[in-house]
């Protein structure tokens, strides 16, 4: 297969709980699978990109820890936005996130999508 | 299933019992330090291994040359 798909994640799962760990393990195999793959925080899982908050996190030994995850799914070309009111609500401004980040509400995402990507929402 | 006599692969990979995406991965970093054309035999014990590699190499265009669980080899694709 040879055309890009476009795959969008809604990830809204926190520090605390396992689906947040099969969420960016199906974004990194997404990613290694040559598939345009965007994650979009939103609520408890805007924690995320929290500077630190994913460096000792480990929510399922069978997975890498998250931070490993989220940087190999940086690298393999993922991206992730930020939805501003769950970042605000949480007193988060750009510097307390990770720089590869991009705070972006819903148009940002919806727009991938109307060009028909798939969705998986966690 | 055996597609073919196991080829002498460039490189071999030890995959242990990862699965998923620990899985899948770790065969794209694995592969992306092979040139065009060479290729990487991978031995991968967990279950869904038969399944997974085979998709995975379906979508990216990455031949699957040989299997015999738990072994396979991939040949990287020159895309």
């Amino acid at each position: 297969m040879s055309e890009t798909k476009e795959l969008v994640i809604v990830h809204s799962r926190g520090l605390d709980d396992e689906r947040s760990s099969v969420a960016w393990s199906i974004a990194n195999t997404a990613a290694a699978s040559d598939m345009a793959v965007t994650v979009f925080l939103v609520a408890a899982g805007v924690d995320w990109a929290r500077r630190g908050a994913a460096d000792v996190a480990h929510l399922n030994p069978q997975d890498p820890p998250i931070g490993e995850m989220i940087a190999n799914f940086l690298a393999n070309g993922g991206r992730i936005l930020v939805c501003p009111p769950c970042a605000k609500v949480r007193g988060y401004t750009e510097e307390d996130l990770i720089e590869a980040v991009t705070i972006a509400g819903a148009p940002a995402m919806l727009q991938i999508v109307a060009r028909g990507a798939g969705t998986l929402t966690f | 299933m055996d597609k073919q006599q196991n080829p002498i692969a460039t490189a071999r990979w030890d995959a242990g019992d990862a699965g998923c995406g620990r899985l899948i991965s770790g065969l794209r970093n694995e592969l992306r330090r092979l040139s065009a054309g060479e290729t990487l035999e991978v031995t991968a014990t967990d279950a869904a291994a038969p399944i997974d590699i085979g998709v995975w190499c379906s979508m990216t265009g990455n031949p699957l040359v040989y299997e015999t669980h738990p072994v396979y080899v991939i040949q990287r694709c020159t895309g």
